[in-house]
């Protein structure tokens, strides 16, 4: 009924949308005298992943790259509802 | 029945002996490892933390690792927000030897005891600790003396801060982590070195000013990295093509180039998709436009 293969990359391409409405924000940082010292751009990715690739990007060389915990400050993403009315 | 009055175990030489031998202990079955003091560099009083502290000294002290099959805590987890690593340890440092190596000799240091948010570099694993616990009464006054601190640590979580001891592998935490932008200058100079101050005048009527520290300069290509940057008004800004970047600090002879490109970019976050987020949008919806949800990238 719904012929053959069809792909249209919408859910991608909605992501990715929905992810470069936030993709240009920054966290600055001051000093006592109110100069800023440090602006961050802060990273955004979309949250659902497969483990070994995000294991093999974050830590590509174990040794060095565990040198300090990665928590930087981050967003992430995810689609959680699709509704179809 | 009162204590035998005979018999004590506060004699003064006898905690002198012990402390001694606790300090022996130390140095022969310890390591070595660097202790950085953190510089508290704008304290909120009403949230209650310091988001842009900086460390800019280390002190070589034996400390004991308590851990001897690994690191304690939760390991290696995957979260939503990618991966993390929660390793803990506790070292072991003679209360005599810390006042000698560190307090002594670092005037910035006036607590008298370590604190808690100071880092201790362990070399041998080549990680940064962050002491999140004193424990000062274990062992628990033995000859009723405390020769000890026990530093319970987590694994640093960098965050951009400002680290210049002056030992290498420390300062290259910053180099490999620290938000960078590289400018492109528009000629070579073998005179630029890491730790050269960058300033780029925005607008001369205000008196406008990024600056910048350089952490890295790349002779072959004219690219120089920069990093902890920011502007004088408080505000966000960003340097600019066709500008005069300015270099300052030793060894300058030449000091103004031109810059002609500017990108960015973030070492610590290897899993962020912002550029595949914009190039996957592309030619869906039309950005140039204003939108009603704030102020996304112009293009």
């Amino acid at each position: 009924m719904f012929g053959t293969h069809f792909y249209h990359e919408k859910i991608k391409k909605s992501v990715a949308i929905f992810g470069r409405m936030f993709n240009n924000i920054y966290v600055i940082r001051k000093n006592s005298s109110s100069q800023v010292i440090s602006q961050v751009k802060v990273p955004l990715s979309y949250a659902p992943k497969q483990k070994y690739l995000e294991r093999i990007r974050e830590q590509a060389d174990l040794s060095a790259n565990s040198q300090v915990a990665s928590n930087y400050l981050v967003c992430h993403l995810r689609l959680q509802v699709l509704t179809m009315t | 029945m009162a204590r035998n009055m005979y018999f004590t175990d506060a004699v003064r030489s006898e905690q002198n002996l012990y402390e001694d031998i606790v300090i022996e202990s130390l140095k022969i079955y310890g390591q070595d490892v660097y202790y950085l003091p953190r510089d508290l560099v704008n304290e909120d009083t009403i949230l209650g933390d310091d988001v842009v502290s900086s460390f800019n000294s280390a002190h070589v002290l034996e400390m004991y690792i308590e851990n001897t099959e690994g690191f304690d805590g939760e390991g290696d987890l995957f979260t939503r927000f990618g991966v993390e690593i929660r390793d803990e340890a506790t070292f072991v440092v003679s209360r005599r030897r810390w006042q000698q190596t560190v307090r002594k000799w670092d005037n910035e240091v006036t607590s008298v005891r370590p604190l808690e948010g100071d880092l201790i570099y362990l070399p041998m694993t080549n990680k940064i600790f962050q002491i999140t616990m004193v424990e000062h009464e274990q062992p628990f006054y033995q000859l009723q003396n405390l020769p000890v601190f026990k530093l319970r640590c987590n694994l640093f979580e960098y965050n951009d801060e400002d680290l210049d001891t002056g030992i290498e592998k420390i300062d290259q935490v910053e180099k490999d982590f620290a938000y960078t932008y590289i400018l492109t200058l528009d000629r070579t100079s073998d005179t630029i070195v890491p730790g050269n101050t960058v300033s780029m005048l925005l607008d001369s009527a205000t008196n406008l000013t990024m600056t910048g520290e350089v952490e890295k300069w790349s002779d072959s290509d004219s690219k120089l990295h920069v990093i902890h940057v920011g502007a004088n008004d408080g505000a966000y800004h960003t340097f600019l093509p066709t500008y005069t970047a300015t270099i300052t600090g030793a060894y300058r002879q030449d000091s103004d180039f031109t810059v002609s490109v500017v990108t960015e970019e973030n070492a610590i976050s290897s899993n962020e998709q912002n550029d595949e987020f914009s190039t996957g949008s592309v030619d869906f919806l039309d950005f140039s436009e204003g939108n009603p949800f704030g102020d996304v990238e112009g293009q």
